[in-house]
């Protein structure tokens, strides 16, 4: 025999969504609450990437310096 | 009356569960280079951004996939430079067992025939990288014995172990020495260190430098 939700769970699933959505509005708005440097204005594509990552600014340059010296050894 | 979160009604619970199921989502927190904007001014984001805007500009999108793959690289040897600081005491090392137990046959083996058994230990000790030894010295440290404890510590630099810490106790001195092997984790670590997709990170790069030099030419 299929099975069917009762009310009940119908109503907590209902309840469940709207938890994990309400939270979801709250951390959006934060983000767009949040300023965003306005060097990265021009840079779309790069502060779209940077908002994939959870890290620091220093982070970001620290990689961008390494990848510099690595092109740099990869030269010699 | 005992509590139980059955006395909870299903629907706050189940809004609770939706509320973590976000919040455990790795991608649910807003940046924190974002929040680094709330208490920097505009100038001081600006200079702190410089070196990256200047890599941007000089090599365009292109870069992005190789930089995104070289940041997570990055975070890969931040956690095993933790790792490192954690285990940088003896006391704070867990026992790698094959080295360990190579180790200390060796560094038993050596007392006995360097020194011609005039070295008595008391006790020796193998952890992840580091070693005690416990040495009888009934005279303290004397002129005759620190003698024999640095020709048995440089009969043991050449077995890949640097001295690393000297202590002198009543009748005994304790000989710390120091292996520059890998330090062995434990499962969830190495597995952190090693996720599946550094390989793959590892080739973005290679596949920028690559591009670079071809560039060049």
């Amino acid at each position: 025999m299929a099975w069917h939700p009762t009310k009940q769970q119908k109503v907590a699933a209902v309840y469940f969504i709207a938890g994990f959505l309400v939270v979801a509005a709250i951390d959006g708005l934060v983000r767009l609450m949040l300023p965003k440097p306005a060097v990265l204005a021009p840079h779309p594509a790069l502060s779209k990437a940077m908002s994939r990552q959870d890290v620091s600014l220093q982070q970001w340059n620290q990689a961008a310096e390494r990848l510099e010296e690595k092109r740099k050894l990869s030269r010699l | 009356m005992r509590w139980s979160i059955e006395q909870i009604p299903l629907r706050f619970r189940a809004a609770a569960a939706g509320v973590c199921l976000y919040l455990l989502w790795p991608v649910a927190h807003a940046p924190q280079w974002q929040w680094q904007s709330l208490w920097q001014s505009e100038a001081e984001t600006a200079a702190a951004l410089a070196p990256l805007l200047s890599f941007y500009t000089k090599y365009g999108e292109q870069a992005l996939p190789a930089l995104q793959a070289q940041l997570e690289l990055n975070k890969l040897r931040d956690l095993e430079l933790s790792l490192i600081a954690d285990n940088a005491e003896f006391s704070d090392q867990s026992r790698d067992d094959n080295w360990a137990e190579a180790t200390e046959f060796m560094i038993a083996h050596v007392a006995q025939n360097v020194s011609a058994n005039e070295l008595r230990i008391y006790d020796s000790e193998c952890r992840n990288n580091l070693c005690r030894i416990e040495l009888a010295a009934p005279k303290g440290l004397d002129a005759e014995f620190r003698a024999l404890v640095l020709n048995y510590a440089a009969t043991l630099k050449a077995g890949d172990l640097e001295f690393n810490d000297l202590q002198e106790g009543k009748d005994r001195i304790m000989l710390e020495l120091k292996s520059d092997k890998r330090l062995q984790y434990g499962f969830f670590a190495e597995r952190a260190l090693k996720p599946a997709e550094r390989e793959q990170w590892l080739a973005e790069v290679k596949a920028w430098l690559g591009t670079q030099q071809n560039n060049k030419k």
